[in-house]
């Protein structure tokens, strides 16, 4: 391939954010628009101020037009939050989040700060929890063998970061390992 | 690590001698190891007067018994390779034994146990060496029994190892091309112990560099995604004034200034992740060295592996 090495390795966050701008956000729009037919699908009508759904492409599109407001997910609050935050660092496991957590917040963080209430807040938090989870995917690696590792809830962004480390030990792991059916032969 | 033929790194960690006991003697294999001599057994006995502790009457015992008679010579210096090939050709394992390499002896295997991130693994096999490829190639040769235990051992040497790799590779990736300068004792002396597996050989550095860039990229993407959006705004801003409203018709002007701008930002980041990408040009003179030593092993190797095909 003639990708660079860095890049063969896993999806990089860009592309992850792209396959993210898919998921449908809801928005206040300020303009009217009729129904509208795209690739992805037809979407609209736009009437104002009656709330509608939109994937995130088009509603960062309207918004950096300033032709809508973004109704942030419900899960884009301090209080959720802070309470998965706690779960996070209390518990073994991982606390359940939406998929592409990191991706959503990240774009509706940029470009729709004025919408969310308390953007600074949910910053520190979501990079909190980000530590919290790397920290248990690192000990997680721990864990692995050369057939399974498996880590409930880990959310996209975390299974593209530790892809790479996993995919190559558990190359070697199986490699090392007697009982697999190259040996058996 | 694979078992493909043509693999330069099934090669290298092929490329050990194991000492092996042979229980006959094998008449017209001499050339495998590269001796002029038409059987196996006499070169044993040559091997025999130099390496062991009592030359003089081992050689004349040896040289007293005739081909046929069964004696045991001592052979130092056989690679895993051709241990395999006589005992999978004689179609019986009863005419050669051997002893643990040192890389894998009681004392390694203690000291594993102890605490795997304080061996140097590297240093166990030497220059070029690979640790976990020797390993591997031994569980073919040994029965049930000591080749699970030898599984268990190369596995659990890696699992324990594992985090502390990528740590550093993280820390490494992290710090950049211009970073390395100051760390721990330990840190380092686990690095120097790293084992070709753990390395990269590409890039002649940490084998988990190139994964852990991943990590940094996604710090990155997280801190910096936010400039190259705002430069996106400010065009799309000019587009609207230039356009009313884009979307039931896309007017390619607006298009195009937007198209443009996005190139200009995912430009900028691709700049910004090519200066921290090449964190291998950091060290190269470290590994030179051994990577020349490893070289001339390596042609050793193949050329008796061509020889190998050529018998076989």
């Amino acid at each position: 391939m003639a990708l660079p090495p860095s890049l063969r390795t896993s999806v990089t966050p860009p592309e992850l954010e792209l396959i993210a701008s898919e998921q449908l956000v809801e928005i206040i729009p300020l303009v009217a628009m009729e129904r509208t037919s795209f690739i992805s699908g037809a979407y609209g009508p736009l009437r104002p101020p009656t709330k509608c759904k939109l994937p995130i492409w088009m509603a960062t599109n309207l918004k950096l037009k300033k032709k809508c407001h973004i109704v942030p997910p419900e899960w884009l609050s301090v209080e959720f939050l802070q309470e998965r935050l706690s779960q996070e660092t209390s518990k073994e496991e991982f606390s359940q989040l939406p998929f592409r957590f990191t991706e959503v917040a990240k774009v509706l963080l940029d470009i729709a700060s004025d919408d969310i209430q308390n953007p600074d807040k949910i910053r520190y938090l979501l990079k909190d929890i980000r530590e919290a989870r790397q920290a248990k995917s690192r000990q997680g690696l721990q864990m692995i063998d050369h057939n399974e590792l498996s880590l409930a809830n880990l959310c996209s962004m975390e299974i593209n970061e530790i892809r790479p480390f996993f995919v190559r030990a558990m190359g070697v792991l199986t490699q090392v390992n007697r009982d697999t059916a190259t040996d058996r032969i | 690590m694979e078992e493909d033929y043509y693999s330069v790194e099934a090669i290298l960690a092929e490329n050990q001698k194991i000492q092996c006991t042979f229980k006959v003697d094998i008449p017209d294999l001499g050339h495998l190891d590269g001796g002029n001599e038409r059987d196996v057994g006499p070169l044993f006995q040559q091997c025999v007067c130099t390496l062991t502790a009592a030359p003089d009457k081992s050689a004349k015992q040896n040289t007293a018994t005739s081909l046929d008679v069964l004696h045991p010579h001592i052979f130092v210096g056989i690679c895993p390779t051709l241990v395999d090939f006589v005992l999978n050709y004689p179609s019986s394992r009863d005419c050669v034994d051997f002893t643990i390499p040192p890389p894998f002896t009681a004392r390694v295997r203690n000291a594993l146990n102890a605490e795997a991130k304080s061996v140097q693994l590297s240093g166990l096999v030497g220059a070029g060496g690979l640790w976990y490829g020797f390993g591997k190639s031994l569980i073919k040769l040994l029965d049930d029994a000591p080749a699970n235990e030898m599984s268990d051992i190369l596995t659990k040497t890696f699992k324990n190892r594992l985090v502390e790799v990528i740590d550093q590779a993280q820390h490494f990736a992290a710090l950049g091309p211009a970073g390395g300068g100051q760390s721990g004792d330990v840190s380092q002396s686990f690095r120097e112990g790293l084992d070709g597996t753990e390395r990269e050989r590409e890039d002649h550095y940490l084998c988990f560099i190139i994964p852990s860039k991943v990590t940094s990229r996604v710090t990155q993407y997280l801190h910096l995604l936010k400039k190259a959006r705002n430069e996106q705004s400010n065009a799309s801003s000019m587009a609207v004034r230039a356009n009313r409203w884009i979307f039931p018709a896309v007017s390619t002007a607006s298009e195009s200034k937007t198209t443009s701008s996005k190139a200009k930002a995912a430009s900028k980041t691709r700049r910004n992740v090519g200066l921290r990408e090449d964190p291998g040009a950091s060290m190269p003179d470290m590994n030179d060295p051994s990577e020349s030593a490893s070289e001339d092993s390596a042609e050793g190797a193949m050329t008796r592996r061509v020889s190998r095909a050529v018998q076989v």
